[in-house]
């Protein structure tokens, strides 16, 4: 088994099964011009630096990559499915315990960058789940976004939106 | 690191809207301006119908021509959460549109020119 040395941003290593880096498209990117495919490279003396990820988010995306190893990729940008994509139970409770917090976040803008398209979709669509029955006001506040409304603009936009409640 | 939610690439937030339903979407533009802003500009984007802007008791919405099965169900999805009964019916072939809503009245216009129309839904009772 050909194990592969990612390195965070705060320089955690972590050597990772070959197979299970061809989820990421950037890793996959790098593994092919650093050729640390080629039978005279020794791939195991070539870290991967990944200077955009954390130690505490690279385990995880890690750990979610083992579990999800050899399955298909799905694209998330296709307009007929959107609807049918269903966050599988292992998913759910993987998000979440980081969910609402910077974790989650932190994950999915991992996931952008690495771009690993199931982790991106999946976690894309737990946080779609969260907006579900909830208003405005509430959505800001689970989530921490500031209110940059004055109270005049709140209640001209609650106006215009009145018709679909 | 603190990552606030307005703060995720636009691609992660524009796949967030493309799975959140269109009464989501309405209530994200709540949130905060930078929301607003973004998800007004991320409709633009998304090759569905386009919920352009909503005013109480008007509906503007920009379609492609011809109309997409896709854009009559989001249509469909307006006027459902909207509590009144509506039909609506689509040539999708020929991007004719026959849109029958009870309480509604519906104007085309032509003259968005890249072969799109805006549709005026209007509400005529109450």
């Amino acid at each position: 088994m050909v194990l592969i040395t990612l390195v965070s941003s705060d320089e955690q290593n972590f050597p990772v099964e070959r197979e299970l880096l061809k989820q990421s498209g950037t890793i996959e990117t790098l593994i092919v011009n650093m050729n640390l495919d080629d039978e005279d490279t020794d791939a195991a003396a070539m870290p991967i630096p990944l200077p955009n990820v954390k130690g505490d988010v690279l385990e995880k995306v890690i750990q979610w990559m083992e579990h999800h190893k050899g399955d298909p990729v799905k694209e998330g940008d296709n307009e007929d499915n959107n609807a049918e994509i269903v966050v599988p139970q292992w998913d759910d409770d993987f998000f979440k315990p980081a969910m609402y917090g910077s974790k989650h976040l932190e994950l999915t803008v991992a996931a952008s960058y690495l771009d690993i398209k199931n982790l991106l979709t999946l976690s894309c669509k737990a946080i779609s789940n969260t907006f579900k029955g909830k208003t405005g006001p509430q959505i800001r506040e689970e989530w921490g976004v500031p209110n940059e409304f004055t109270p005049e603009e709140e209640e001209a936009i609650r106006k215009e939106n009145e018709w679909s409640e | 690191m603190t990552i606030n939610i307005i703060r995720l690439p636009k691609n992660a937030f524009l796949n967030i809207l493309k799975f959140s339903d269109i009464q989501s979407q309405l209530r994200l533009r709540q949130v905060s301006k930078s929301v607003q802003e973004f998800v007004d500009f991320s409709v633009l984007q998304l090759k569905k119908s386009i919920v352009k802007s909503f005013v109480c008791e008007e509906i503007f919405i920009a379609i492609k021509s011809p109309v997409q099965n896709a854009e009559i169900e989001a249509i469909q999805q307006i006027l459902h959460s909207n509590h009144k009964k509506w039909r609506i019916e689509a040539d999708t072939e020929t991007g004719a549109m026959d849109i029958k809503v009870g309480m509604y009245a519906v104007k085309t216009k032509e003259d968005l020119g890249r072969n799109k129309r805006m549709i005026t839904i209007k509400k005529i009772q109450h």
